[in-house]
């Protein structure tokens, strides 16, 4: 699956969605709008944004968007506390937010409890997000006979017709334009 | 200052954090496919690509899996339950953004169809990326085609406020869909009925 958005709509709706989700962020930079992305996707009636393992478990009926500042410390913590958020059942899911290939990562690969609980319910939306640039500008100029940078020049400078199939390839080019 | 300099600031500042309101395009999908009138899938397949290195990210209506091949590339999604005099209805729904969604480079929400008496049309609101055109009178950043199609001459660009993108397709949606309207009347003058207590 490339998409991100259904990555992360998948892993919320597994179980229910009353289990826990692993959402890789590539770094701090990014992480408070990958928040706001699960956020908007998840689409519940109340969410709540916390570092503790405590406040997650105490709010079963929110989705909780667990963002701790020591993620090995929180994923420790979790790995030993499975049978205390199977109740009382849960509305949403606990959405804990982790580096990619950080120290949480690393512990998460440790925790057998924790990781069976996941059970593969933990996306990298951002990795499946990322286009590989030279494959898709050699395929636009394969498709095309045009770089996206040339094929640009001509669309700003109104020298192309507009219709739909234009007007992706406008986007597309955009997307893979060298500035 | 004229009004035609103070619609391009607003539309200046329209690119330069409009990208912040993109995720908010999601609830009008949602109303979109509760009222039956977009497959219950197109919630998921508003998605994004991003090109790392540029730090950019493209938005757009990823086709359904079971979508013919050669419609992947270009795909709108269909409506339904539209409006009598309207027999079919595409919508494609395209965003340039930064990576972290702030500014908005690029907007397009386009519609294009049937009428019923089977002459085509189109809607396409669009925000440039750049000065097109002479000026910002007849090119409007922000501006919106209507016509038979999008080369028609003339081609007609109508300004558009600074609407951020949810309210521009609540409002390109307007044109196609029946009992379409986010604020009716209604809760206007209810609104305003409580400012004045």
């Amino acid at each position: 699956m490339s998409n991100p958005v259904a990555s992360i709509a998948n892993a919320i709706d597994r179980d229910g969605g009353d289990g826990i989700v692993v959402v890789y962020y590539p770094d701090f930079g990014v992480r408070e709008w990958l928040v706001r992305e699960v956020e908007s996707i998840a689409g519940a009636e109340k969410s709540v944004r916390t570092d503790s393992t405590r406040k997650a478990h105490a709010r079963p009926d929110a989705l909780v968007l667990l963002l701790p500042a020591n993620e090995r410390a929180v994923v420790e913590e979790l790995d030993g506390m499975r049978d205390q958020f199977l109740e009382p059942k849960r509305k949403y899911p606990v959405v804990l937010f982790l580096l990619r290939e950080g120290d949480g990562a690393r512990a998460l690969r440790e925790a057998p409890s924790l990781a069976s609980w996941i059970r593969g319910s933990d996306p990298d939306p951002e990795r499946l997000a990322e286009v590989d640039v030279e494959a898709e500008r050699r395929a636009f100029e394969a498709e095309v006979g045009s770089s996206p940078e040339e094929w640009l020049e001509r669309w700003r400078a109104n020298k192309l017709p507009m219709d739909t199939g234009t007007v992706v390839l406008s986007y597309r080019a955009a997307l893979l334009e060298r500035r | 200052m004229n009004d035609w300099l103070k619609l391009h600031g607003r539309h200046r500042e329209l690119r330069a954090t409009g990208g912040s309101s993109i995720q908010d395009i999601r609830r009008v999908l949602q109303l979109l496919t509760r009222r039956k009138h977009a497959a219950l899938s197109l919630l998921n397949r508003f998605t994004n690509r991003k090109n790392v290195e540029a730090a950019r990210r493209e938005w757009h209506i990823a086709a359904p899996q079971d979508a013919k091949q050669e419609e992947k590339k270009e795909w709108s999604e269909p409506l339904q339950n539209l409006d009598p005099s309207v027999s079919e209805a595409r919508l494609t729904l395209l965003a340039l953004t930064d990576e972290s969604d702030v500014r908005l480079s690029q907007l397009t929400i386009m519609l294009s169809g049937k009428r019923a008496t089977g002459d085509s049309f189109a809607v396409a609101a669009h925000l440039d990326d750049c000065h097109k055109g002479m000026g910002a009178c007849g090119h409007a950043l922000f501006h919106c085609h209507v016509g038979p199609d999008l080369s028609t001459t003339p081609k007609v660009r109508v300004p558009l406020p600074a609407l951020r993108p949810a309210a521009a397709l609540e409002w390109v949606l307007s044109v196609v869909l029946p009992n379409w309207e986010p604020v009716p009347w209604s809760q206007v003058v209810a609104h305003f009925a409580r400012k004045r207590v």
